[in-house]
């Protein structure tokens, strides 16, 4: 075998001749951005063999990196195949895609990378394998462990409906090298529509759409097949076509024209990277705490690696607090952080086959939190089990109309105790993961529960969701404590205290420059009043006091005599008091004035209080 | 002149904090006429104190170099701004506050004649009051013949004989009797003739100014032996009293919980808006019933029924400028027993006061309009 | 065993005519339920009780020798710090709840405001809880174990109301020295003189006065009202 053998093979139609517009898969579940990074990190964690990692890339190619790397990628002999099927009513997007590429001279690929995984193991056709489930099979699953986040097989579509030619390239060490063969192995697949190319004159040769990148092969019957590269040219080529990886099971995944169907908008990798960051964050940090897995994530940005993680300023912090105080609930449930955990029974049917029922528990951690600013997570409830991934962020905030913000988790299954589970969990496990619809996006009613467990499955999910919404209505219904004080809002609609009222005006009078002395044998003073405005008639009293210790008043101290300096003023002094009558024309006024000669019998000269008040005079009173 | 000005050597003296607990009613008002007042409208009083002879607010300064608890652990970072001690509410027995008490030669030379400068008469006392425990202490931290300088005092006050605020000064008195002019110098034998910008102690966090609004609380009107009678209903005003309690019912747990709410936006806080129009509506009423009623038997029996009328007033008679003559307007309406009219105007008054319209609208927006979106 | 509780602020409601005259004798603990909280320590209150029992049995009702014999006695049996004695709850408690019977002993109900305020109000004046009042009267003028001057002070009912109306009586010195140089002068000079002493003291520091000082100052005030007041209003010392 030669190099030049190596290129693109598409399988011809079968003997009936049915074609195929496209992928069903992607009808069956929504294909966004978080659906993608949902799949591809659940398939890594779901064929971990230790703690899994998982990194993503975005590259975008242009100039002579992309003329290299379509020139390992083997573009020509892909290209018609993407033309004719471009062609096709499926294959509007691949029109497109071939459409830009040509204007822009530039495209986008996105290389995800797994690390202490098992790989892409299995032989080229024969046996159930994870090779043959990601790269040959249609529909098919491998994953047999219970405690697997996929069990469709469509999950892995997400791969061929992100990227713009429908084309996804692999590169993997195996844990275990099928026998004759050495790590690594290298293959592409694209899905593309059923298509015509041209063969002899005025005939077409029509092909399924499926078709693969290897090293071309010859079988019995005289057909030709594409199968993987292996070892030293495989990790030659991986090189090239950007594939190449540390030496470490796993599998580096790239796709070819990176886009996000859902919003092509803007597919810039300004744009994509924080969106993949929020979406592998958000579905995947039970993963990335959970002991038995502490999966961990990383994002290319700008050439430099970063590992994801939570932050106390990240919304999803409050999710991860409930797990980490899972067993250490708080001594009180009152203000935001405080943390509560209430133990759930879970009656389930019996599996098919089975006699007994299955009677086992799970954990809602609830943590009460701040009014604060909008937060999309407020009064959700993140649901998983085993695999640590959250399978579904369910809204119950509206659950009463009185309620204390909260978020919550329900713990079920094996993600109890991922070191130990029980028998218990380890069926809820089952039960959970059969409940799961192919998206994985929620627990309900499904074919697999049909067929795994006998009758009242669906009531068990009805059950469980009831009992989380009761436990959470009784945890935070907002109950007003008795004897405590009302509402603080409510308290200020009546402004009525001895220091209440709200109406306030501004003072008419402004008093300055008082002072006052004593001489030796009499108190004198001085100062002055000013009405804010002219032309209303005004009257004022001043009184001497002593004080007390206590600043009561003990003694009044007469007033004697009172200077008005030749102001249009009338002044009278009565019993001791003074009052000033000033008609409209007084805008000021100046006085000085002394008390009588100090006659305390008991010698004894205490601090002076000067009282001045002052009044507007209304029209009708005068 | 001997009253000195303001920088820091005047006989005025501004407000201190109380020596003793006072009962609220016995506090006096800034705003009560003197007796003999009997004309026109009350506009503004204004009261300044002057000791006899020259004084020196503030002249002596006090820094608080630690404040510790008995196991020397910090209790609180002094606020030199603010003069204030907050201490925290975890536990301790004993409060350590080292003092440093600071006295000018300035301030002894403008406090003493000549004469008597060379031994000053002078003693410089720190004092400690707590209303709360009606405790007085005094220190002296320098005697006489006193030398102006720098004066380091430990202070230790016991957990069980302090609460609330605890404020602490210090003062210069004279020792003896001088011979000396009034208008110059104070004279007699303990006299006061400086102080310090006291510091304040805050044993127990400072509760919110308590007065200004309506005391409104929760209580079961289940468990109560004298609201039972009344737990169908949301609320009841006990106002036959000098502080009104509104007593929101408990039990009434849904609605409770959303007028305790405290969001700003959406559907429950637009709805908790209109539930306190609701209420508002209710109480403003028994409110200013109460007080008119006492208006027009003469005079209001509590403080909070001139609030009120100040509070609601200017809504039922907008056209009157000023407080004085909206209290004519309503003596008059009283005075001719039109109730009828009078409640027409409250009615009016308290729609547009709480607003209750626009807190329809904002409540139909906020669930119809968006749910037909 | 019965422990001292706290009595909420809402429970003025149960402070009634009815329970100031003793036509209704006591509330309910059902009636008061709602409104008594546990204390923060457990303090029995049987010393209390004996006290209250003992007064009622030697002591005619509204006898004012109660005070004097009653007041040390109630501080020996409720032993509590300052920072606790200033929680006006407890004393509202023992008055409203536990013992109403001392205060209509006490006090004959003559005027509802005043009764009212012998229940619930704080204070050391006449008119306060009765209870505040007098246990607060013990601290502020015994000498440790030593009661003497709060009898002294007490069994002159007329100077003890002059007295612990005013801030100085916070100060034990003042309160000795107000004993010592007015116990025996005329009701009006000792009015007047407690007055003058109070004016004083705007412009003295009390707490830089010694008792000595400050019978020295009272003595030269009284000087100067006896001879102000002169025979005609001396008519016969405070009671």
């Amino acid at each position: 075998m030669t190099r030049a053998t190596v290129g693109w093979l598409f399988d011809g139609l079968p003997p009936s001749g049915a074609r195929r517009g496209g992928d069903p898969s992607e009808y069956v579940f929504r294909h966004d951005i978080e659906s993608f990074v949902r799949e591809v990190v659940q398939n890594a964690n779901d064929q971990a063999l230790g703690w899994p990692m998982v990194r993503f890339e975005l590259i975008e190619l242009a100039g002579e990196s992309l003329n290299r790397f379509l020139e390992a990628v083997c573009w020509q002999s892909l290209l018609p195949h993407l033309l004719a099927a471009a062609e096709t009513r499926g294959g509007r997007s691949v029109k497109q895609a071939l459409r830009d590429l040509e204007q822009r001279q530039r495209f986008m690929v996105l290389k995800v990378e797994d690390r202490n995984t098992i790989g892409l193991t299995g032989e080229e056709t024969e046996g159930e394998s994870h090779f043959r489930a990601l790269c040959k099979d249609t529909l098919y699953s491998h994953k047999i462990a219970a405690t697997a986040g996929g069990s469709y097989g469509l999950g892995k579509s997400v791969l061929w409906s992100f990227s713009a030619f429908s084309t996804v390239l692999f590169n993997s060490i195996l844990s275990q090298d099928p026998e004759g063969r050495c790590s690594p192995r290298l293959i592409g697949r694209a899905e593309l529509p059923s298509h015509g190319l041209p063969a002899k004159v005025g005939r077409v040769r029509w092909f399924t759409g499926s078709g693969w990148f290897g090293r071309a092969t010859k079988l019995r019957d005289g057909a030709e097949r594409a199968e993987s590269i292996w070892e030293k040219e495989a990790s030659e080529r991986a090189k090239s076509l950007l594939l190449d990886r540390p030496d470490r099971s796993g599998t580096t995944i790239l796709i070819l024209g990176f886009r996000d169907p859902a919003d092509e908008a803007d597919d810039s990798v300004a744009s994509l990277t924080p969106r993949i960051r929020e979406a592998a964050l958000k579905y995947f940090w039970p993963s990335m705490l959970m002991d038995t897995r502490r999966l961990k994530l990383f994002l290319v940005c700008d050439g430099k690696e970063n590992s994801l993680s939570i932050d106390p300023a990240d919304h999803l912090f409050a999710f991860t607090e409930c797990y980490r105080n899972r067993r250490r609930p708080s001594d009180s449930f009152e203000k935001p952080g405080d943390i509560a955990v209430k133990t759930i029974p879970i009656e389930l049917p019996a599996a098919i086959g089975q006699q007994r029922s299955i009677s086992g528990e799970v954990d809602l951690v609830v943590r009460l939190a701040e009014h604060g600013p909008a937060d999309p997570y407020l009064g959700r409830v993140a649901l998983f089990r085993g695999p640590g991934m959250v399978v579904r962020y369910w809204d119950r905030s509206g659950l009463t109309a009185a309620m204390q913000p909260f978020h919550a988790i329900l713990i079920c299954g094996q993600a109890r105790n991922p070191r130990l589970p029980s028998e218990s969990d380890l069926a809820i496990e089952r039960f959970l993961r059969a409940a799961e619809p192919p998206g994985h996006d929620d627990w309900i009613s499904t074919p697999a529960l049909k067929q795994e467990f006998r009758r009242g499955y669906a009531k068990s999910i009805e059950r469980l969701k009831d009992q989380v919404s009761e436990q959470l209505r009784k945890l935070l219904s907002t109950r007003p404590r008795v004897g405590t004080e009302g509402p603080d809002k409510l308290k200020k609609r009546f402004p009525i205290g001895i220091r209440g009222g709200s109406e306030k005006e501004p003072s008419p009078f402004f008093f300055s420059r008082l002072e006052a002395r004593f001489d030796g044998e009499r108190w004198r003073f001085q100062g002055e009043i000013r009405p804010a405005s002219l032309n209303i008639p005004w009257h004022a009293e001043l009184r001497l006091q002593e004080l007390g210790e206590d600043d009561k008043p003990v003694e009044s101290v007469p007033i004697e005599s009172l200077d008005t300096n030749g102001a249009p003023v009338i002044c009278q002094i009565k019993e001791g008091c003074a009052h000033i009558t000033a008609s409209r024309n007084a805008s000021r006024l100046r006085f000085s004035g002394s008390s009588a000669a100090w006659g305390n019998t008991s010698g004894i000269l205490g601090e002076l209080e000067i009282t001045v008040a002052g009044w507007l005079i209304e029209e009708s009173a005068t | 002149m001997n009253a000195r000005k303001d920088n820091g050597d005047s006989s005025r003296e501004r407000a201190r904090v109380r020596l003793w607990p006072q009962r609220p009613g016995a506090r006096r008002t800034q705003e009560r006429a003197p007796e003999t007042a009997t004309r026109g409208r009350l506009q503004r009083v204004k009261r300044e104190r002057f000791l006899p002879y020259p004084y020196e607010r503030a002249g002596i300064a006090i820094r608080v170099a630690s404040c510790l608890d008995e196991q020397r652990r910090l209790l609180a970072e002094p606020d030199i701004e603010r003069h204030l001690i907050e201490l925290d509410d975890r536990p301790w027995r004993s409060v350590a506050l080292d003092l440093c008490l600071t006295v000018t030669a300035g301030l002894v030379e403008r406090l003493l004649p000549e004469s008597e400068r060379e031994r000053p008469p002078l003693r410089l006392l720190l004092t400690v009051r707590c209303p709360a425990t009606r405790l007085r202490l005094g220190f002296v931290v320098a005697n006489t013949p006193f030398k102006p300088g720098a004066y380091r005092h430990a202070l230790k006050l016991a957990r069980a004989d302090i609460a609330g605020t605890v404020e602490i000064d210090a003062f210069l008195v004279l020792t003896e009797s001088i011979e000396a002019l009034y208008s110059k110098y104070a004279a007699h034998s303990g006299g006061r003739v400086a102080s310090s910008r006291p510091w304040q102690l805050c044993v127990e966090p400072r509760a919110v100014m308590p007065g200004h609004f309506l005391d409104v609380r929760y209580r079961s009107f289940d468990q109560d032996a004298l609201l039972k009678q009344y737990q169908a209903n949301l609320y009841r005003l006990e106002c036959d009293q000098e502080s009104p309690v509104l007593w929101v019912n408990a039990d009434q747990e849904k609605i409770a919980a959303i007028l305790g709410d405290r969001g700003t936006v959406g559907r429950r806080a637009r709805m908790r808006e209109l539930f306190y129009d609701v209420i508002a509506y209710g109480v403003w009423t028994l409110l200013f019933t109460r007080a008119a009623r006492h208006l027009e038997d003469g005079e209001l029996v509590y403080a909070w029924e001139e609030a009120v009328l100040r509070e609601l007033l200017p809504f039922i008679f907008p056209q009157k400028r000023d407080h004085a003559a909206r209290l004519r307007a309503l003596t008059d309406l009283l005075r001719y027993g039109d109730w009828p009219l009078l409640m027409e105007r409250l009615d009016a008054a308290l729609q547009a006061k709480c607003a209750s319209t626009l807190h329809m609208a904002n409540l139909v927006e906020e669930t119809i309009e968006r749910e037909t979106r | 065993m019965t422990l001292l509780q706290r009595l909420h602020p809402e429970a003025k409601r149960l402070v009634t005519p009815e329970l100031a005259s003793g036509e209704l004798s006591r509330w309910s603990e059902q009636q008061t339920r709602s409104f008594v909280d546990p204390w923060i320590r457990p303090l029995s209150l049987e010393p209390a009780e004996r006290v209250v029992k003992g007064v009622i049995e030697r002591f005619e009702p509204f006898d004012t020798a109660i005070d004097a014999a009653a007041a040390p006695e109630l501080h020996r049996s409720l032993p509590l710090s300052r920072a606790e004695a200033a929680e006006m709850s407890i004393w509202r408690f023992l008055a409203v709840v536990r013992y109403p019977e001392l205060v209509r002993h006490r006090w004959e109900n003559r005027s509802w405001a005043s009764m009212r305020a012998r229940f619930w109000a704080s204070g050391v004046r006449p008119d306060s809880n009765l209870f505040f009042r007098l246990w607060w009267i013990s601290e502020l003028t015994r000498d440790g174990r030593d009661y003497s001057l709060t009898e002294q002070v007490l069994r002159k009912q007329q100077l003890a109301t002059n007295i612990f109306v005013r801030a100085l009586s916070a100060y034990r010195p003042a309160v000795a020295a107000c004993v010592a140089v007015l116990s025996e002068v005329p009701a009006a000079i000792m009015e007047r003189s407690i007055r003058d002493l109070n004016k004083a003291l705007s412009t003295i520091v009390l707490e830089g006065c010694s008792e000595k000082e400050l019978i020295k100052l009272l003595e030269r005030i009284v000087g100067f009202n006896t001879i102000a007041i002169g025979g005609k209003a001396a008519t016969g010392p405070s009671e």
